[in-house]
């Protein structure tokens, strides 16, 4: 009785995404599945849950194998997966994205709607979202999606669940909530499979840890015999792949580059009056939500703000509520949502091309696409293939190497390390402050408080679009403690 | 927090009041401009000339949600027509004849649905490719127009029930019918296919069963559609449904059904059928020579059309904003 991955090899086109892979999760088990991006962790994942079918090899549950491909079949015998990518759909409701999979119904043809919400609310109220039953999946924000899958991977009392990346889109409170229904799965005698990049949550979550590299096992251990440093050089295939705190010179003595004044978010009465330095880098931190988004949509031209704010990049005035006009002002966007940005079926080349032809400005070279890619190293067979050929954090890794090439006066990005492993976050960091070094103005957010902490000369806190506090690291009072304490403050005044 | 309602904010679909106020405002100004319209006659003739169009109109609206579409509806309809008309003309008895008919057009959806979510051929290039096929099958069985169906069964179709055209009637089990589909479970699976096929799928709905159910449910609805046209002509017509093909899909987009995929009624579709139908109608009234009567008619739907965009986009922000105030404060509950 287990679930059990028998020698799985996956091979798409050229590459060799997975090769000869075998684990097992015992009842009561949590198993970690680490590796860095394009390690074969999500192509394990989804061969599990039956969408992808594996090229050679056999998925064993309870002792009856997966044989096909259908994700119908794995739910039958007992798997339960969140997807990284989410498997919710927007047009339908809360309630019946949980349930869709064996949906209750009357006389075998009739959709039992009565019972589907009774149903649906008993499994949302795990995860304090029963009174979102009748909403549209697409109205929730990015944490309540994630717990929503996380309920409908649940709904059908799977034996073992397949969790995907899903905490590094949770809050820390979200992530206690997922903690205990997760502590209740194990109890009950069923098993997990936890993909995650973050050593913490693994650490927290889990017993025993595989560990990929490049589609291969190359560990599996108890957690508790294991360092840091072991599954780290393990995943990378490097060595000191841990964030180096970066001793930046202050910011204060450089001319303000950014100026945001009178700009007013959500139905705050009071304007907000905020600059930023050429060169900063600076992080919105806060709860999720919490204007961090729409303040970064509106200085990208994505979003039009409902009073006339007075912005100034570089000494440009960008029209508002015009991306082409804000990208022409030196303002690159990196959003946080990959679907809306990436032209999955084109190549990697035209994918980062596509702001420099979108404006009419001179494009790079293939040089110094490669690199751009190779500042990141970007896992790629070729600036021909499509974006779909990449695993997700690849395809990261491509929309912020685009951003260098265009040498901006302002960068805004959404949780642009969301989904990626350790080192290459290691990799986005750098990166970033070589453009700050530049002189290139960076604003951030991240769902991680230590991110923020670590990488930010300063961290604005908001909530409710205002600025809670104005932690800065030149005067020693920026920490991830520090942030988290600012909105702590703000939740309990609420 | 007990004071929030249990399914709050309810999901209620807004999608079908652009087309319903279009439908009731182009029926009153129809309706000043030729009063005999509401007349008994008036409203048998107007019914009965429509009533194909409604029920062709639900077959394309099954398709859309499932994010399909089928160029090829109103070459069903004629081809059911002239099957009808032929087995008629063999002698065929009405109650024979109708399920025979009936078979027909879930036949062509059968075979639309095998070439789409089967051999997984894309659906638009399917249906152009069946249309022809369709339309090489009626010319064949009645190149022209003509034939007769049973002079009661058509009597009946164009009378009246109690003041009420039974045309109407008809209308009204339609919307029944549809009522009773839209409370499938089948219907849950196919606006879940047509909201993220991959999505789905990966959710363990079984995509191409849905896929091919929606094509088959749209031939049953063509099959609908082309006894009701023989019944109310009285005749058959190989180019009959040909200009049903467009009209659907307008109709079912004004109506408020997704292009996309995922959401739309069959309520919504039927009413904006019927303000195209009532285009029609209000550039007769106005007695215009034929050539103006086109442009007239183009013109009205040109203007209703901008009129539901922007009246669906105003509902939409409302009640987005709505939603979102709703879940704000739901938010702000569960943190206190």
């Amino acid at each position: 009785m287990a679930l059990r991955l028998q020698n799985i090899s996956k091979i798409y086109g050229p590459v060799r995404a997975l090769d000869d892979v075998s684990l097992t999760v015992e009842p009561g088990e949590c198993r970690a599945l680490y590796g860095g991006n394009g390690s074969g962790k999500s192509t394990t994942a989804r061969i599990v849950s039956g969408a992808v079918a594996p090229s050679g090899g056999q998925v064993k549950i309870d002792g009856q194998f997966l044989g096909t491909a259908l994700p119908r079949r794995a739910r039958m015998l007992g798997i339960g997966i969140t997807f990284q990518e989410l498997s919710l759909l927007s047009d339908l409701s809360v309630a019946e994205n949980v349930v869709i999979g064996d949906a209750p119904r009357h006389f075998g043809l009739f959709t039992d709607r009565r019972r589907l919400y009774a149903d649906a609310r008993r499994h949302l109220a795990e995860i304090g979202l029963e009174h979102f039953c009748g909403v549209k999946a697409n109205a929730l924000q990015t944490g309540e999606k994630y717990l929503v899958e996380l309920a409908k991977a649940l709904y059908l009392k799977p034996r073992y669940i397949v969790i995907d990346e899903l905490t590094t889109t949770l809050h820390a409170s979200e992530v206690d909530i997922f903690a205990q229904l997760l502590d209740r799965h194990l109890a009950d005698g069923g098993g997990a499979l936890f993909v995650s990049h973050r050593l913490n949550e693994l650490r927290r979550f889990c017993s025993t840890i595989t560990v990929l590299h490049n589609g291969r096992r190359v560990a599996d251990e108890r957690l508790e015999a294991v360092s840091d440093a072991d599954l780290v050089g393990w995943a990378g295939g490097r060595s000191s792949a841990s964030v180096a705190t970066a001793n930046r010179s202050a910011a204060t003595d450089r001319p303000t580059a950014v100026k945001i004044d009178n700009l007013r978010l959500g139905r705050r009465e009071a304007s907000l009056q905020l600059s930023f330095a050429a060169g900063e880098i600076a992080g919105l931190g806060g709860l999720p939500d919490q204007g961090q988004k729409v303040l970064l949509r509106i200085l990208a031209g994505l979003t039009r703000p409902a009073t006339e704010p007075d912005i100034s990049v570089a000494g440009k005035r960008p029209i508002l509520g015009a991306a082409t006009d804000a990208a022409g002002a030196g303002i690159v966007f990196v959003s946080g949502d990959r679907d809306e940005t990436v032209f999955a079926a084109r190549s990697i080349r035209e994918n980062m091309l596509a702001p420099f032809v979108a404006r009419g400005a001179d494009r790079p070279n293939d040089a110094s696409l490669a690199a751009a890619l190779s500042l990141l190293s970007t896992r790629y067979a070729g600036l021909d293939m499509p974006m779909s050929s990449l695993s997700g954090g690849n395809q990261q890794k491509v929309l912020i190497a685009r951003c260098i090439l265009a040498d901006p006066a302002l960068l805004v990005a959404e949780d642009p390390t969301k989904g990626i492993d350790v080192a290459a976050r290691a990799d986005v960091h750098r990166l970033f402050r070589d453009l700050a070094a530049k002189g290139t103005t960076i604003l951030v957010t991240s769902s991680d408080d230590l991110e923020l902490a670590d990488l930010c000369d300063r961290v604005l806190v908001m909530d409710d679009g205002a600025v809670v506090a104005d932690l800065d690291r030149a005067t020693g009072g920026l920490s991830a403690q520090a942030i988290v304490s600012a909105y702590m403050k703000q939740e309990k005044a609420a | 927090m007990s004071a929030l309602p249990s399914a709050a904010p309810r999901l209620r679909s807004h999608s079908a009041i652009p087309a319903l106020a279009l439908a009731s405002l182009g029926l009153g100004l129809a309706a000043i401009i030729n009063p005999g319209l509401v007349s008994p006659a008036g409203l048998i003739g107007w019914s009965t000339s429509q009533l194909g169009l409604w029920a062709a109109v639900l077959a394309q609206t099954v398709v859309l949600v499932g994010r399909g579409i089928d160029l090829s509806t109103g070459a069903a309809v004629s081809l059911v027509n002239v099957v009808a008309i032929a087995l008629f003309g063999l002698g065929w008895p009405l109650w024979l004849v109708l399920p025979t008919a009936l078979l027909t057009g879930t036949v062509i959806g059968l075979a639309n649905g095998l070439l789409i979510a089967v051999l997984k051929i894309n659906a638009l290039l399917a249906t152009f490719a069946m249309s022809f096929v369709l339309l090489g099958l009626s010319l064949q069985i009645q190149p022209a127009p003509g034939g007769m169906a049973p002079i009661g069964a058509v009597t009946m179709m164009n009378g009246s029930s109690l003041g009420v055209p039974n045309a109407l009637v008809a209308l009204l089990a339609l919307v029944a019918l549809w009522q009773v589909l839209a409370r499938t479970r089948f219907m849950l699976l196919l606006r879940g296919t047509g909201s993220d096929p991959q999505r789905a799928f990966n959710s363990g709905v079984p995509v191409l069963r849905t896929r091919l159910c929606a094509y088959i449910l749209a031939g049953l609805f063509c099959g609908l559609s082309g006894i009701f046209v023989t019944l109310t002509i009285g005749a058959g017509d190989p180019l009959i449904g040909q200009p049903y093909t467009l009209l659907t899909i307008a109709g079912a987009v004004i109506g408020g059904v997704a292009l996309m995929g995922g959401s739309g009624s069959g309520i919504g579709a039927i009413l904006g059928s019927m303000f195209i139908g009532i285009t029609g109608e209000l550039a007769l009234g106005i007695g215009l020579s034929p050539f103006y009567q086109q442009f007239i008619v183009g013109t009205v739907l040109l203007c209703g059309l901008a009129g539901v965009v922007l009246l669906r986009r105003s509902i939409d922000r409302t009640e987005d904003a709505r939603i979102a105030l709703t879940l704000s404060t739901i938010r702000r509950g569960e943190a206190a």
